[in-house]
């Protein structure tokens, strides 16, 4: 979710009516599905929850929101531009680089400290998290009065090629800029690889940029003294460049900039952009009304529309609904549904309970295994609770298991080393424990009921997740028998008869290990640890264990 | 003396230990003295005293002592001899290199650095042409023993109380100190006990076993022995040791308890694979596939193996066209290349709405009411609000005639049954499948208003191609939160604590 901070000094401005910064914060915000974080006297730190809204991550976009909200405005805005005759060209060479852009001139802006401290802060968070950090989208604005046109968009040897970039004393290759620059550093790798960089360079050969890294120090610096800005943004799909370009675009307007186009050739085609035209969608009244589940006007409804920054046509069945470029989040009526009912206000719809008579359950496995839970309690068991993930050394080096015999599923960015795989089995967490209760009183008697992940090529996604139960004791005299006798008390509670087979385990001590089979499966094992084991976990006192599965004995009670 | 009757009361009640240990305390004070004249085991004379205090007879006095002790360094030094002295001998008879003298010595590089360092202190040897040699100092020392050798055979012994050192012996102590794992230091707790007033009172006083009955036993009921004699009195007001019987996982108990919840309100439980396709957690949700929801640090990935398997081709198809160009759910879709491969990929569930579409597209009944509650896993850096797992809670609603009041209605049911609120505000929020949506506040009698969950009509780009024609509304909760506020847990990663003493005191009400 896109952090912001602005002023509400200015956010008022904007609107152009001093409204109550309690109010902003109880009311208003919630208009643009935003919250406050923080407010330091002027200063707020502000959430915005909607990640597919570019357009309302900058005081510019929330303040044209909250105009319709406080009756100051309503409809669409109608931009308006002139063209600039600036001409710009795109090279063929970019194909497989960096092939596009869109872009645009604002003139006669006055730039303040608070207004280019937002500009910058609503580019970075276009790039960022729209632009996926500029991958998809990368915008540069620059001093429109430095550009000699026409400008042309094209790549360069990376090793012939120099500019002064951004905050940096000389003049550097390009490929220099990705080891030296710090912007090099952190976006260089979307370069990488490439034999050419791209760069927009003016008729007289000064560079502007080169995307999606860095502007140049003498055309690509915007102080407080730049009225005039040229204005860019490269990436591979107009899906993104165009609604990337038009949010900031969009927001210099309603700073007082005066918008105007330029003429992009690509290849043959001619672009006049930016392209600031309303775009339309029908939404028919009976979606309107069935999604909001009350009865309300047309006049309601158009009265809502428009203060949700759209333009309507009425017709008989739906409307048409006229939309402002920056507005690309808009895929299906449903959208402007949404739009209508925050502006009707979600407190004043009365909520209703559904009414519907349904079958009801819960999964009979999870209700077996809380009904074991039942019965281990009854032996005096603490039943504890362990992560599903855990680490190698505990499932293997730990229990004095050889890797290699073993199939686990492993995360490839963990977190922690502690957490990095998922478990085949529960006893290593039982041990882990009681290793970490060393101080406690003995004896300790415990039992865990979980998923474990065990790896199945056959499964639908590779895996299965049975659920088991693992209990074990620690004390001067546990042995086999104690956990026999817990075995034998628990399936004795559901009526199951099982057998004990000899088994080989190398956690467990050899003749001292057994595998339990019910119904001719075998769905346990039951033993005492190896003192080996025992020592690597630097416990002192014997253990006794088992470990069954529930999912199998689910089916064998329900047989 | 004779006794009032207060006194000849309370003598009544003096259990056989106490009358036992209650005439020596005057003699002897400590309780080590106590154990070995009164020839009772210790954890008897302590009850005792403990019981002699509830009757304010006798006092208990506690002082905490710091004992030192041989650690594991310390006990191996005992037997090979302290590495400084072994380096010593290591250049008796020659100067030798800094690898000869870590074999010859048996020291690791660690230790080679740290006698480098203390004998460079006592001018024990020199540095010369890439060797070292002994100086006359060092010769001095070889054959001595030293302050710390005499302190480390003194600890072999048993351990010293650190306040009855002697001057050398707390000489050698600062050094081990300062070195690793040659001794601890245990922080032990030194009793005495000491009559108050009205225990010297009775002490003076002749302590006879009265003949009355301290256990009453199987035989006293066969034969009737006990008729005609008294019992000794109890003192009923006494605290007894503590214990602990099983007890059920609260964090387990809470999820059981929800469920029931949910149970009651007609819901069906659904459940789902903890390893799972991105088509599921993602495709079938609409979440585009360059969404940075789906990128390496907003999600977990997989080793080994890469992919599992999709859906039936019909669904397959029907989210491929969604997300192109929309298909036939009236949307624009994304308008980007869809690419079965990436849908494909496994990794661990990062959210239990990865489960509805699963259900959606095939098993559902209409009108039907679907949550499921499951482990999610998500690489968040792990600190008082975000666990290593975490649990999540949602579903969704069908039914021909559902609208956002529905939705409404259901959030605040689901909270106010969850939380016991009997207030709630919506928020407009945003999730990326579902459109309108909505956010609930609800106000806690005891904490004031919460964010409890998130709402929605799933987007018709995801009902669509699963084949639902009807609305669904989706909801959420973020479940270890709604426990920590239950069960009164302060850090989430208390809910998985492996205390076992904490978690035998857990209480079964915890509102």
């Amino acid at each position: 979710m896109p952090t912001i901070e602005i002023s509400y000094k200015d956010l008022c401005n904007l609107i152009g009516k001093k409204i109550p910064i309690k109010e902003l914060e109880k009311e208003g915000i919630l208009f643009v599905k935003g919250e406050f974080e923080e407010v330091d006297g002027d200063r707020i730190k502000l959430e915005i929850a909607d990640t597919n809204r570019p357009d309302l991550w900058s005081v510019e976009g929330i303040a044209r929101e909250l105009k319709t909200k406080y009756n100051i405005e309503s409809g669409a805005i109608n931009y308006t531009s002139k063209k600039s005759g600036l001409k710009l060209t795109i090279d063929r060479n970019l194909k497989k680089i960096r092939p596009l852009t869109v872009c645009a001139v604002i003139k006669k802006i006055n730039i303040t400290e608070e207004v280019l401290f937002q500009i910058i802060q609503l580019q970075e968070k276009v790039c960022e998290t729209f632009g996926r950090n500029r991958d998809q989208a990368a915008i540069g604005i620059y001093d429109y009065d430095k550009i000699t046109g026409p400008i042309t968009y094209k790549a360069f040897d990376p090793d012939k090629t120099k500019f002064q970039p951004l905050d940096y004393p000389q003049e550097i290759t390009l490929r220099q800029i990705l080891s030296k620059h710090p912007k090099g550093k952190e976006y260089g790798d979307l370069l990488e690889g490439f034999d050419k960089y791209p760069l927009f360079i003016d008729s007289v050969g000064e560079v502007l940029s080169m995307p999606p890294v860095i502007n140049s120090e003498h055309t690509g610096k915007v102080t407080k003294d730049t009225h005039n800005l040229f204005i860019e943004c490269s990436g591979h799909d107009m899906k993104f460049i165009v609604p990337a370009l038009n949010v900031v675009v969009s927001a210099l307007i309603d700073r007082g900039g005066k918008l105007e186009t330029v003429e992009i050739e690509d290849n043959g085609k001619t672009i006049i952009s930016p392209d600031f035209s309303l775009k339309e969608i029908i939404v028919s009244k009976e979606l309107i009304i069935k999604t909001l589940g009350e009865t309300i006007t047309d006049k309601k409804i158009i009265q809502l529309l428009k203060g949700a920054r759209f333009d309507v046509k009425e017709e008989k069945e739906s409307f048409k609904v006229y939309y402002a470029p920056y507005r690309q989040d808009i895929m299906h009526p449903m959208d402007i549904v949404e739009d209508i009912l925050i502006g009707y206000g979600f407190n004043n719809i009365v909520p209703e309970s559904p009414q519907i008579i349904t079958e009801h359950s819960l999964i009979g496995e999870e209700q077996f295994a809380r009904d074991i839970a039942d019965i281990m309690v009854g032996l005096s068991c603490q039943e504890v609770m362990s992560y599903v993930l855990t680490n190698k050394d505990y499932l293997f080096k730990n229990m004095d298991i050889d890797p290699e015999t073993q199939k686990i599923i492993e995360i490839d960015n963990a977190v922690s080393k502690n957490w990095c795989v998922f478990r085949t089995w529960i006893i290593p967490q039982l041990l882990e424990i009681f290793s970490k209760n060393t101080n406690r009183e003995y004896p300790q008697q415990i039992f865990e009921i979980g998923q474990v992940v065990i790896p199945d090529e056959k499964a639908e996604t590779r895996a299965i997740n049975p659920i088991r139960i693992a209990w074990g004791i620690i004390d001067k005299n546990s042995d086999f028998t104690k956990a026999k006798q817990a075995l034998d008390f628990l399936m004795g509670s559901l009526g199951v008869s099982y057998e004990i087979i000899e088994a080989e385990h190398n956690s467990f001590i050899p003749g001292r290990c057994g595998r339990v089979k019910v119904n001719g499966k075998k769905i346990a094992y039951i033993g005492e640890i190896h003192p080996q084991v025992l020592g690597n976990w630097k416990l002192d006192y014997p253990v006794a264990a088992f470990e069954l599965n529930l999912t199998e004995l689910y089916k064998a009670v329900n047989r | 003396m004779a006794a009032d009757k207060d006194t000849q009361k309370l003598i009544e009640t003096l259990h056989p230990l106490e009358q036992k240990v209650l005439p020596l305390i005057a003699e002897h004070n400590s309780l080590a003295e106590l154990v070995d004249v009164s020839g009772l085991s210790q954890i008897e004379v302590m009850r005792a005293l403990q019981w002699l205090e509830n009757k304010d007879i006798a006092k208990i006095k506690t002082e905490p002592k710091e004992k030192i002790s041989l650690d594991a360094n310390g006990k191996e030094y005992l037997e090979k001899g302290l590495p400084e002295k072994r380096f010593l001998i290591a250049i008796k008879d020659k100067p030798q290199d800094m690898g000869k003298i870590a074999v010859k010595a048996g020291l690791d590089k660690s230790e080679l650095n740290a006698c480098i360092g203390i004998l460079k202190g006592k001018a024990a040897i020199n540095f010369r042409d890439n060797k070292i040699e002994l100086t006359a100092q060092g010769k001095n020392i070889i054959d001595k023993e030293s302050i710390e050798d005499k302190f480390l055979k003194k600890l072999s012994k048993g351990s010293v109380a650190l306040s009855r050192l002697s001057d050398e012996e707390r000489f050698a102590y600062d050094i081990f100190r300062k070195r690793k794992e040659i001794i601890k230091t245990t922080f032990v707790k030194d009793r005495t006990a000491e009559l108050t007033e009205l225990g010297k009172k009775l002490s003076k006083m002749k302590i006879k076993t009265s003949g009355a009955i301290d256990r009453l036993t199987p035989d006293m009921l066969k034969n009737g022995a006990w008729k005609g004699r008294k019992f000794r009195r109890y003192d009923v007001e006494i605290n007894v040791p503590k214990i602990y019987g099983g007890k059920k996982h609260q964090y387990n108990e809470f999820i059981n308890e929800v469920k029931h919840i949910l149970l009651r309100m007609g819901f069906v439980e659904m459940t789902g694979p903890i390893i799972e396709t991105e088509f599921f957690n993602f495709d079938a949700l609409y979440q585009p596939q360059n969404h940075p929801a789906r990128t390496w640090t907003a999600t977990y990935k997989i080793k080994e193996p890469k992919y599992g398997d999709l859906p039936d081709k019909k669904i397959i198809e029907a989210v491929s066209k969604t997300h192109e160009n929309g298909g036939d759910s009236g949307s624009t879709g994304w308008g980007y290349k869809w690419d079965p491969k990436i849908a494909m990929q496994l990794m661990p569930r990062a959210h239990d709405t990865a489960i509805s579409p699963r259900y959606m597209a095939k098993e559902i009944k209409s009108p039907g009411k679907y949550f499921s509650l499951v482990r999610c896993f998500r690489p968040d850096v792990i600190d008082a609000t975000h666990g290593v797992e975490f649990n999540q809670m949602g579903g969704f609603v069908i039914g021909k005639d559902l609208s956002f009041k529905h939705l409404l209605g259901l959030l605040r049911d689901c909270a106010f049954e969850l939380t016991g609120a009997t207030e709630a505000r919506f928020f407009p929020d945003y999730f990326p499948f579902t459109e309108p949506s909505v956010q609930i506040s609800v106000k806690h009698p005891k904490f004031g208003w919460l964010e409890l969950a998130g709402a929605g009509i799933f987007r018709p780009e995801l009902c669509t191609p699963l084949g639902i024609k009807e609305p669904v509304i989706a909801w959420g909760f973020g479940l270890d939160r709604l426990a920590m506020l239950k069960l009164g847990i302060k850090d989430i990663r208390d809910i998985f604590s492996h205390d076992l003493d904490y978690l035998k005191k857990q209480k079964k009400y915890n509102r």
